[in-house]
């Protein structure tokens, strides 16, 4: 079930390439929208764009923010994470100190203000995802940093004589993979799932370009003669979101844990 | 257990003030120019000029942030723009109503997610009815969940109010909103701490003393659930309070998050700052409380380990 | 005393006592029998199933082992009895010591409480009263300022006390029966010697039997009456213990002995005795005797049947050499197609 979800998500983009964002056509005499039919499938928005090449589009955004997001904040992240452990001393503090002033900002709130900066689009949606998840990584790295160094073989590599930067990348980076990988799926979900929240709020990605979440925003207006324009971009961002978190269900089973038995009723 | 909690306050506080020093250097990125925004309608420059005086905004980078500092402290958190009223009074009546929602919405979740959470742990073939619930809700964001209530028992059914106001039968649908989708980390929670509890020797032993499993459940079990249950109930509070903004805008809930949405639109630049800040001081406050709390229940994590 | 007594006054009697999980048996058609008053030790490397066999007798296996066989404990059977009667039960019969403390200890309970709950729960004490009686358990097990370790939490204690305080909840309802699971594996070497030297002089002042499971006979030889030595799930030999330490009849028994004396007196440089091979898995058949691979008197019938228990000096133990109150009921037994009992 797993793979078909991803091969889903994944195939969406085909389905966007072409551009069908045919203005005039899509209404009928009275300026309403089109119901479902060949020529339209999944009928059209309130202005006459073809819902089923929005939707398109709108899956295509959500997996390029979740991938490209998701792999900008936990590479900064690791990296704060892994500089605060190794380093220790001075740069822990600010490090560490900075990671808990990302971690107590109110995300919405912080993510407005950050939309209220940038144009529009596609880059201040990456933007502002990075700049407000890449907290929690960071404090998982460093915590796994912190467990790892006693572990003794760092000390070993530095009475070798190697230096700070390849210590870190060759011994300690191997270890932070299962970890970050693990935790990926996830914070791609929430990635989708916050720039859907964004655009509906109009402080992410705005039309004409389509985003699920705008098309929610534009779908709520339309909902007494067309829930469908609603429902469906929700569907959508429900289904990739729940393919990523099955994703990451995945990877988890991957390391089987010890067969748990209850000693209840013994 | 003391010198723990003094760190971990100081570290609030020094992560508080990071959050003001990042409010402050709004300022100078935000478009707009505050002068204008306060009086619109302003004609000429000179006006426009005092009213920059008046705020101190011709004075160097440095006064102007020190004053801004030394005015925090004494909890003043400067003007609005566009209201002529103090950011605090502004601030203070919605903080309270945002405190209400952020109040059941918690409740909601730690019991629906709670019961989820108990219920798929003990009696395992619910375990994968409760998962796949958990994935659903998990995956959708909050303002969907909000809508489709609101279309659900909102228009269709009619059996909620749906436009704005701040009383027990409008809080239902948001808190059971916040519910919904908070439930699922609860019930992960709860379920993998009991199953945990479940499988230990120590539950081993108290069989093997002869206790009986409800007496088991609730005196063994149920404590060490509690511990990672309150640290996320803390984190969950600090957040709500600190402005359940797409829930506000979706119901219309008079809250802090709506309005720091209005004021972003409105570029009331002071409003946003401090809704910012009183945001950051909710999410810290929440998390020491939260930890004072399981240090109470959990006597492991009394000591931070060296 | 001139008749056997009587079956009933037995710590624990087991009677063909099987475990099996996922059809594969850990413990294969195991006998065996514990005096009050005896310390019997339980001897077997990691795998020969004797924690199988210790929770076993405890009913404390989880529900997907299958258990057949008959257990009794001072004459009670506890499988005859419906659950919930049968835990209260078996509470005041056995006291199980863990191996790991740390684990079996609830972390977020101090310790007193969890001796007080025995009492509450199954003397009907008040809080109060469970309090005072927690403490004098734990006076009991030579601890120091017992008031306030009983305020101590599990990880305030180091592994002895931790350990003393298991014995204590073992002990508290004095059941006849104690069965210690390794409870001195994860200690280091004093701190063995103070808990065997605490668990020798509490024995006697109890008279509970003991069944102590280990698979260092070093640790149990000052203490133990009587030997078994489990290996692959099946008692190879068993005995009284000054006999079986004298004189093993089963090959294994001999090379576990050999292995500790050369640990013990062999001269640096000197080679150490080690069995060669290692214990089978768990299998569901098996043709001869299990030690066969790894025995050096193997021959063609030991590939070919199982050798029973028989006894080793058949008519008797040498009584000559025990006071009469210590005539083992239980005679002298090797499970070997070729046992040799040097004189």
């Amino acid at each position: 079930m797993l793979g078909v979800f991803a091969a889903i998500a994944i195939a969406a983009p085909v389905f966007g390439s072409p551009l069908h964002q045919n203005l005039i056509g899509g209404l009928t005499p009275t300026g309403l929208p089109l119901g479902m039919s060949w020529a339209h499938p999944l009928g059209t928005d309130a202005l006459g764009r073809s819902e089923l090449a929005r939707l398109a589009f709108g899956i295509r955004t959500s997996m390029i923010v979740a991938i490209v997001s998701n792999v900008t904040s936990i590479a900064l992240g690791a990296a704060v994470g892994m500089a605060a452990g190794f380093f220790r001393g001075p740069v822990e503090a600010v490090l560490m100190r900075l990671t808990d002033v990302g971690l107590a900002l109110p995300y919405t709130l912080a993510a407005l203000v950050i939309a209220g900066l940038m144009t529009a689009g596609l880059t201040r949606v990456i933007v502002i995802i990075t700049a407000l998840f890449w907290a929690y990584p960071a404090r998982l790295v460093y915590g796994e940093v912190l467990r790892l160094r006693h572990r003794g073989f760092v000390e070993a590599s530095e009475a070798m004589g190697a230096s700070g930067v390849s210590i870190a990348a060759r011994h300690l980076a191997p270890h932070m993979f299962p970890l970050l990988v693990t935790y990926s799926p996830l914070n791609a979900a929430s990635a989708v799932v916050f720039e859907a929240t964004l655009s509906y709020l109009g402080a992410g990605i705005n039309p004409p370009t389509a985003s699920l979440g705008n098309m929610i925003s534009d779908g709520q207006s339309a909902l007494s003669y067309a829930p469908h324009l609603l429902l469906v971009p929700a569907v959508a961002i429900l289904l990739i979101t729940m393919s990523f978190l099955l994703i990451g269900e995945g990877l988890k089973a991957r390391n089987p844990d010890l067969k748990r038995v209850s000693w209840l009723g013994r | 257990m003391a010198r723990t909690l003094i760190r971990r306050v100081a570290f609030g506080v020094i992560a508080v003030l990071g959050v003001a020093v990042l409010a402050f250097l709004l300022e100078f990125v935000v478009p707009g120019d505050p002068a204008r925004a306060i009086a619109p309608r302003a004609q000429s420059a000179a006006v426009l000029e005092n009213i920059r005086i008046q705020l101190h905004l011709n004075r160097p980078l440095i006064v102007q942030f020190l004053d801004y500092f030394g005015e925090l402290f004494r909890g003043n958190l400067g003007t609005s723009y566009v209201q002529r009223q103090s950011v605090t009074s502004l601030i203070g009546p919605r903080l309270l109503t945002t405190g209400w929602l952020a109040l059941a919405g918690v409740i909601a979740e730690v019991i629906i997610g709670g019961t989820l959470g108990i219920l798929s742990t003990l009696y395992p073939r619910l375990r994968a009815a409760v998962a796949a619930v958990n994935l659903t809700f998990l995956a959708l964001p909050q303002f969907v969940v909000g809508l489709v209530l609101l279309l659900i028992f909102g228009f269709r059914l009619h059996m909620a109010p749906v436009t704005g106001g701040a009383g027990p039968a409008e809080i239902v649908l948001p808190a059971l909103t916040l519910g919904l989708v908070g439930a699922p980390w609860y019930s992960q929670i709860v379920a993998d701490q009991m199953a945990d509890s479940l499988s230990s020797a120590y539950v081993r032993t108290a069989v093997a003393k002869g206790l009986p499993d409800r007496y088991i459940l609730w005196r063994h079990v149920l404590r060490n659930v509690l511990s990672p249950a309150i640290t996320m109930i803390g984190m969950d509070l600090g957040a709500y309070l600190s402005g359940v903004v797409t829930v506000e805008v979706v119901f219309g809930w008079p809250g802090i998050g709506l309005l720091a949405v209005n004021s972003l639109q409105n570029l009331d630049r002071p409003v946003v700052m401090g809704t910012v800040i009183v945001g950051a001081i909710a999410v810290v406050l929440f998390n020491l409380i939260a930890d004072v709390l399981r240090m109470y229940v959990d006597p492991r994590t009394r000591e931070e380990p060296a | 005393m001139s008749a056997a007594p009587a079956l009933a006054d037995a710590a624990l009697q087991v009677d063909n006592l099987r475990v099996c999980y996922a059809g594969l048996p850990a413990v294969d058609d195991v006998s065996l029998r514990v005096e009050p008053g005896q310390v019997a030790a339980l001897i077997g490397e990691t795998s020969s199933g004797k924690s199988s066999l210790a929770l076993g007798v405890a009913r404390l296996l989880p529900s997907s082992a299958v258990v057949t066989g008959r257990v009794t404990i001072a004459g009670a059977d506890l499988a005859e009895l419906p659950g919930r009667e049968a835990r209260r039960r078996r509470a005041g019969l056995v006291g199980y010591i863990a191996q790991d403390a740390m684990a079996a200890l609830n972390p977020v309970l101090p310790v007193g409480r969890q001796i007080g709950e025995l009492f509450r729960m199954h003397r009907g004490m008040s809080r109060a009263d469970a309090s005072r009686q927690a403490v004098r358990e734990l006076a009991r097990v030579r601890i120091d300022r017992p008031e306030r370790v009983a305020g101590a939490y599990p990880h305030q204690l180091s592994g002895g006390m931790r350990q003393r305080v298991m014995i204590a909840m073992a002990m508290a309802l004095s059941p006849p029966l104690l069965i210690a699971d390794e409870p001195t594996t994860a200690l280091d070497v004093s701190t063995q010697a103070e808990i065997l030297h605490l668990v020798g002089e509490l024995q006697a002042e109890t008279g509970s039997g003991i069944l102590w499971i280990t698979h260092d006979m070093g640790v149990v030889a000052e203490l133990a009456d009587w030997i078994a030595v489990m290996y692959a799930g099946r008692i190879v030999e068993q005995g009284p213990a000054d006999e079986v330490f004298d004189h093993p009849a089963h090959p294994y028994t001999e090379a576990l002995l050999r292995t500790r004396r050369d640990l013990r007196t062999g001269r640096p440089g000197a080679l150490l005795y080690q069995i060669e091979g290692s214990p089978p898995a768990l299998s569901a058949d098996r043709r001869g005797c299990a030690f066969a691979p790894r025995c050096p008197r193997r021959s063609e019938i030991c590939d070919e049947r199982p050798p029973d228990l028989t006894a080793v000096r058949p008519g008797g133990s040498p009584e000559a050499a025990l006071p009469e109150a210590q005539v083992p009921t239980a005679p002298w037994l090797a499970a070997c197609h070729h046992p040799e009992v040097s004189p």
